[in-house]
């Protein structure tokens, strides 16, 4: 099908992304922080891009913003749960302000990852 | 004359023939003439044989002038003549001309059907008799060579009818040919006079050229006013079409400038938005932010109040134990008068003792005396007692108080502590918001640079519009100027005034479309014509 990156600093999360995906027939990549999520774009050239927004190191806005700039029609889905003050609609409704293909709020259900996934990749 | 010669030449091929025919009959003659000069010598003589003397010698006279007239014809004319019979030109005319007199008068037809149906006829009979002459005077040469008298007289009895045929013949032929002369004479009087009319009708023709090339030049004239309406035309085509790609480029553009308009405000709209939940979020922080540093405050004061808390109620202790050891000096000083004192009342027992009875009232008063002493004593070690357990309890709850001062303090610590953690964790909170805010407003502030900055490309489009249609102006004012000189200069009827105006014309078209293309060319010299125009910057 496509191959996604998955960019998580939460290990069972990025781990169920993965499992998640890899059963829906897509090839998947992971990354724990933004920093590796670019070295792991540049070496597989993913077809779809799902980031969490805070990160160590390099966070999610600035992948995407990165990201964007690179390539202005990368499909991108950006997940968050939010922290403490900042909270999951505005990490989301920045994300899709700098151009997202689609937004998930943490938690979220297989479907709405799977309708997610297949919006963004206009399947 | 040409033309006569050429006429006679063309409708004579039968008389050329009959010419080359007589020429060699009349060779044939002279040879028969001098046979018959020999035979005439000889002794024998006849009139047939002076007839037929005289009439070759009149058919020589008259091949000589036919062939004379022939071949002087056109030796009359000189080299320069021939060049110009040959014009090219003149030629075509006559020709032409010819042609149509031809056609319409019948004369080919009915001069060539009325000449050279019988001349060929007599041609062959003539050839005919030649040759057969040619044959019996071979016959008669060769009886006189071998000189046989009887061969001789049966080729002179043979040879004498077919004299007789063969003049009667030329007789046929005389006849004819003055036929045919008079028939030439007719024809070429016709020709002379078809040439007179045809001289006329050339003149009359060259007459109604001349109408006709005043007529031509008005047709010119015509001609070129409607090349002029054409330039009018062409100019008001590429006016127009320019004008279509002005109003298409207005269009377009009016078009674009409403979308990025549209889009603009929609992302300004969501900035907007954006914005306003984000600076209910920020005062949301800061709130937290704000209480967090008013109890970092609080606790800083406290802090810096510690110290002079605890020099306080060192100095009050201090100064509660120098009261007390002041009061111990009292007690001393009161121990002291009390030891005196008893001293004394032991002295004055001892004097009133040695007083005897009357000694009795001052023993009264030494005993009561030395009873206050000592009940002095007493009181001043009740109340050293007293200092000391006071001074004991001083030092004592100082100490505790001290104690419970840290107990607070490492409770304030522990709070303080927390305090940072948490002004931390909102100052990483507050950064990690801060730059998400300023990424995204950043973003869509390139967004917003760069539908402005096409904006403006777009409304500085108008100016290239301006530009176009000045230039339009520009050519269409030449034209009306030039419009109005030319009827002015047709109303006063002055020289050639329309090859001017047409090449003045040309010049504001030639002008007007180098000038458009220079300038599209200066806009986008790689751009194919189909691409849109460029924006120019200015």
């Amino acid at each position: 099908m496509a191959k996604i990156l998955v960019i998580d600093d939460e290990e069972q999360l990025r781990d169920l992304l993965k499992q998640m995906l890899t059963r829906d027939g897509h090839e998947v990549v992971t990354a724990f922080d933004g920093v590796e999520g670019m070295r792991a774009f540049n070496q597989s050239h993913p077809d779809l891009v799902i980031t969490d927004i805070i990160m160590p190191n390099k966070d999610g806005i600035e992948v995407i913003t990165e990201l964007l700039c690179r390539k202005p029609n990368l499909a991108i889905i950006a997940i968050s749960g939010g922290r403490r003050a900042i909270t999951a609609e505005f990490n989301l409704e920045s994300a899709e302000l700098l151009g997202v293909k689609g937004i998930l709020s943490k938690p979220f259900t297989r479907d709405q990852l799977r309708e997610a996934v297949n919006q963004a990749l206009g399947l | 004359m040409v033309a006569k010669s050429k006429n006679i030449l063309n409708f004579q091929n039968g008389a050329g023939r009959i010419l080359l025919i007589s020429t060699s009959l009349m060779l044939v003659l002279i040879g028969c003439a001098v046979f018959f000069s020999f035979y005439l010598e000889t002794g024998s003589s006849s009139y047939r044989e002076v007839l037929f003397l005289g009439l070759a010698m009149v058919i020589a006279l008259s091949s000589q002038w036919f062939l004379l007239k022939t071949i002087q014809t056109p030796q009359i004319l000189s080299p320069e003549e021939r060049v110009h019979a040959t014009n090219e030109k003149l030629r075509h005319i006559l020709n032409s001309i010819t042609r149509q007199v031809e056609s319409a008068l019948g004369i080919k037809n009915t001069a060539v059907g009325n000449i050279e149906h019988p001349a060929d006829i007599l041609a062959a009979t003539l050839i005919q008799c030649v040759a057969t002459m040619s044959e019996q005077v071979k016959t008669l040469l060769s009886a006189l060579q071998m000189g046989s008298n009887e061969t001789l007289e049966e080729a002179r009895q043979s040879f004498i009818p077919l004299i007789d045929k063969t003049a009667e013949a030329i007789t046929q032929y005389l006849n004819i040919s003055q036929n045919i002369d008079s028939q030439l004479r007719e024809r070429i009087n016709e020709t002379q006079q078809l040439l007179l009319n045809l001289r006329s009708e050339l003149a009359n023709v060259t007459q109604r050229q001349a109408q006709q090339k005043e007529s031509s030049d008005l047709s010119m004239s015509i001609r070129q006013m409607c090349s002029i309406i054409e330039t009018h035309l062409q100019i008001d085509n590429s006016v127009d079409t320019q004008l279509q790609v002005v109003a298409h480029d207005t269009n377009e553009s009016a078009m674009m400038l409403i979308t990025l308009m549209r889009d603009l405000s929609d992302e300004a709209r969501e900035l907007v938005s954006y914005i306003s939940s984000s600076m209910s979020n920020i005062r949301s922080m800061e709130g937290g932010v704000d209480d967090n540093v008013a109890f970092i405050v609080r606790i800083g004061r406290f802090i810096q109040e510690i110290p002079i808390k605890i020099q306080a109620d060192i100095q009050s202790v201090q100064g509660a134990s120098g009261v007390i050891d002041g009061l111990g000096y009292l007690v001393d000083s009161i121990k002291e008068i009390s030891f005196q004192t008893d001293i004394l009342a032991v002295n004055a027992a001892i004097q009133a003792a040695h007083a005897g009875e009357a000694g009795l009232g001052f023993k009264i008063v030494a005993d009561e005396v030395r009873k206050l002493a000592v009940n002095s004593n007493k009181a001043a070690e009740m109340i050293e007692a007293g200092l000391e357990t006071a001074r004991h309890t001083i030092q004592h709850g100082l100490k505790f108080k001290f104690l419970d001062e840290i107990m607070v303090q490492m409770d304030e610590a522990a709070h303080v502590s927390e305090a940072v953690k948490k002004l931390e964790e909102s100052h990483e909170d507050m950064r990690q918001y801060y730059k998400t805010l300023f990424t995204v407003i950043n973003r869509n502030n390139t967004k917003l640079a760069n539908d402005i900055s096409e904006i403006l490309g777009s409304i500085q489009y108008q100016d290239v519009v301006r530009q176009r249609i000045e230039r339009i102006q520009v050519a269409m004012q030449r034209r009306n100027e030039l419009l109005q000189q030319f009827a002015m200069e047709l109303e006063n009827s002055k020289g050639n005034i329309v090859d001017d105006f047409a090449e003045q014309m040309n010049i504001v078209l030639n002008n007007y479309i180098e000038e458009e293309s220079h300038h599209n060319n200066s806009l986008n010299p790689n751009a194919a014509e189909d691409q849109p125009p460029k924006f120019e910057l200015f």
